[in-house]
């Protein structure tokens, strides 16, 4: 499969950042802002919560910088491991059974509100929220690899450390647990998927 | 695509999300990582200083290797007094440790199941491995549910390619021939000779990236270590290191998952001096030895093991797909098992990687016995006089001489 010439060049980059990183701020620094905002989205679309997202965000820096020495490997490993410290950071943060029900509960009242006020898309992300947020962390994990972020299931192997194979069966499954959800939150948006 | 995808792909699609970064907060950490870099500068200047002086003494004459250990401890020792937050450096220490050994031996303890005719079980399966590079292997199986084999003992010798297996419960001794003994490189297809087998270690020496928590001091049988513990997804290690040593006493793996079992690799010694002897092809007094030559040719030594290969790969196929064996063998490399490049190899003679399949695969019968069912054979014009390589349902393999029981079999 061709590789887009953006994200080659993006990845050949890295792998330069990479080793200058190991003795040079500045090369860290750079190599932090061009994937800053990949991370960030990652979150969001995990915890569908800014504040959260921004939080979990440093977190996942600050792990990067804790660990750095111990990563050895090129610029497409780099995303590969940057994922895997976000996904450990979202899941811990989402273990806190505390927040997790605050989250929940934001979501519920939001779709409450956003169905009232029929706003097509915030109705459908409210819905979407609160079934993904009853899911296990790994589905979530699944999906939103999948979909939000447009991984291909190779890509989402190295991230959860299994074989391409076993990631397109626990996506169907992940799916599968996902329309059903949805169906018994809002009949109405579910009927387009 | 599948349509319950493509139609979760649209679904999303009219979504929004509020995820554009907000830059104050990006440079606001941006200002954070630089303050953690400079401190981690910092602290690290600390043991190279005492590096520097370490290496103006007698202990520079000391070889790399010792140096290195050296270093490992001073860096252990500032560490260990700091408090949390320089677990990592000593838990990517205590793992880099394992990468140095010329020697490494540990007892491995999980859960195993076994099969004995139509009675199956489990039991707690303790074995201890050694390797001494850059080729000799020891394995000693510690319990079995079988008490003959309680003991036995495998020493490997890949420079001299003999294997010994020691039998203490009945006091035999068999040396295998290992001339023939082939592996293949599941990443390219390629067929080689089997080589000491250091992925024992190289799995521990990945288990060191990732998140690490510092539980402090704790006490291991009788001794007080360090616990390290790091999460990957479902996966949770758990690292036990001396803090005289810097090196790893026991690693544990878990998974959160309940059905998987856990796996301990417990008194793990790294570098220490391994005797000779431990290695050694000369069975002890007292033990009656049988030499067993290879039994198969060479060229069918190489069919048989693309033939194995190709069987572990086809169970594990079965193992994601609900007992189903692939309809052809392509579903393996479209499954993500293997690619097609390796499969293509695989199936091509030893002597021609490039060249024409020269193995078949015909698809289990259900319901048939799968000791007995042919699930891949060796493709042959005139029966050859040295036989035919087989791979059973069961996952062995067979050299068959006879052609009519070879046809009877394929029926």
């Amino acid at each position: 499969m061709p590789v887009d010439p953006k994200e080659q060049f993006h990845v050949d980059n890295d792998s330069q950042l990479i080793i200058q990183a190991r003795s040079d701020a500045a090369a860290f620094v750079q190599l932090y802002r061009g994937h800053y905002e990949a991370v960030f989205r990652y979150c969001v679309h995990r915890l569908f919560e800014r504040h959260a997202a921004e939080d979990v965000t440093s977190e996942v820096f600050l792990k990067v910088v804790e660990s750095f020495h111990s990563f050895e490997g090129n610029g497409q490993q780099f995303r590969g491991w940057l994922y895997r410290i976000a996904t450990n950071a979202v899941n811990d943060y989402l273990r806190k059974t505390a927040r997790r029900s605050v989250l929940l509960k934001a979501a519920c009242e939001q779709a409450d509100n956003e169905v009232a006020g029929c706003r097509e898309s915030s109705e459908k992300l409210a819905v979407l929220k609160q079934a993904m947020l009853t899911l296990k962390p790994k589905h979530q994990t699944i999906i939103t690899l999948r979909f939000f972020e447009n991984l291909k299931p190779t890509e989402i192997a190295e991230v959860l450390g299994s074989s391409p194979g076993t990631v397109r069966s626990q996506l169907a499954r992940a799916l599968a647990k996902l329309r059903k959800r949805l169906a018994t939150e809002n009949t109405e948006v579910t009927e387009k998927f | 695509m599948k349509d319950n995808e493509k139609q979760f792909e649209n679904f999303v699609r009219q979504i929004k999300f509020e995820d554009q970064p907000d830059l104050k907060h990006r440079d606001q950490l941006e200002q954070d990582l630089l303050a953690a870099l400079a401190k981690q500068s910092r602290d690290k200047q600390k043991p190279f200083e005492i590096w520097r002086m370490i290496m103006k003494t007698k202990i520079a004459k000391f070889t790399a290797a010792a140096a290195v250990i050296i270093l490992i401890m001073i860096i252990g020792v500032i560490k260990l007094a700091k408090p949390i937050g320089s677990g990592s450096v000593v838990f990517a220490a205590a793992m880099d440790s394992i990468k140095w050994a010329r020697t490494f031996s540990c007892t491995e303890i999980f859960q195993a199941t076994y099969q004995d005719g139509e009675q199956q079980g489990t039991f707690l399966m303790k074995q201890r491995w050694m390797f001494k590079e850059p080729d000799r292997e020891r394995l000693e199986r510690l319990t079995s549910p079988w008490p003959k084999y309680i003991g036995e003992i495998t020493i490997m010798d890949y420079g001299a390619r003999q294997q010994l297996e020691l039998r203490p419960v009945e006091k035999t001794a068999a040396l295998h021939d290992m001339s023939s003994d082939y592996d293949i490189d599941d990443k390219t297809g390629e067929l080689k000779l089997t080589q000491l087998d250091t992925s024992l270690r190289d799995r521990l020496l990945k288990l060191s990236a990732g998140a690490v928590e510092d539980f402090g001091s704790v006490e291991l049988d009788g001794q007080s270590v360090r616990m390290l513990q790091s999460r990957r997804d479902s996966q949770i290690t758990t690292v036990w290191v001396d803090p005289k040593t810097g090196f790893p006493v026991q690693i544990e793996i878990k998974w959160t998952d309940q059905s998987r079992s856990p796996v301990l690799y417990t008194s793990i010694q790294i570098d220490t001096e391994l005797d000779d002897d431990l290695f050694s092809l000369e069975p002890p007094e007292g033990y009656t030895l049988s030499v067993e030559k290879w039994g198969w040719p060479d060229d069918k030594a190489k069919i048989g093991a693309k033939v194995k290969y190709l069987s572990l790969w086809c169970v594990i196929y079965a193992n994601d797909n609900d007992g189903q064996f692939p309809s052809e063998l392509a579903d393996i490399a479209t499954a993500g098992i293997i690619t097609n490049e390796v499969l293509n190899r695989v199936l091509a003679a030893p002597d021609d990687p490039d060249g024409p399949p020269v193995i078949r695969y015909r698809p289990p019968r259900a319901g048939a016995n799968p000791s007995s069912e042919v699930m891949l054979y060796e493709i042959y014009g005139q029966w050859p006089e040295d036989g035919v390589v087989a791979g059973f349902a069961d996952g062995h393999c067979e050299l068959i001489v006879n052609q009519n029981r070879f046809e009877e079999l394929i029926k």
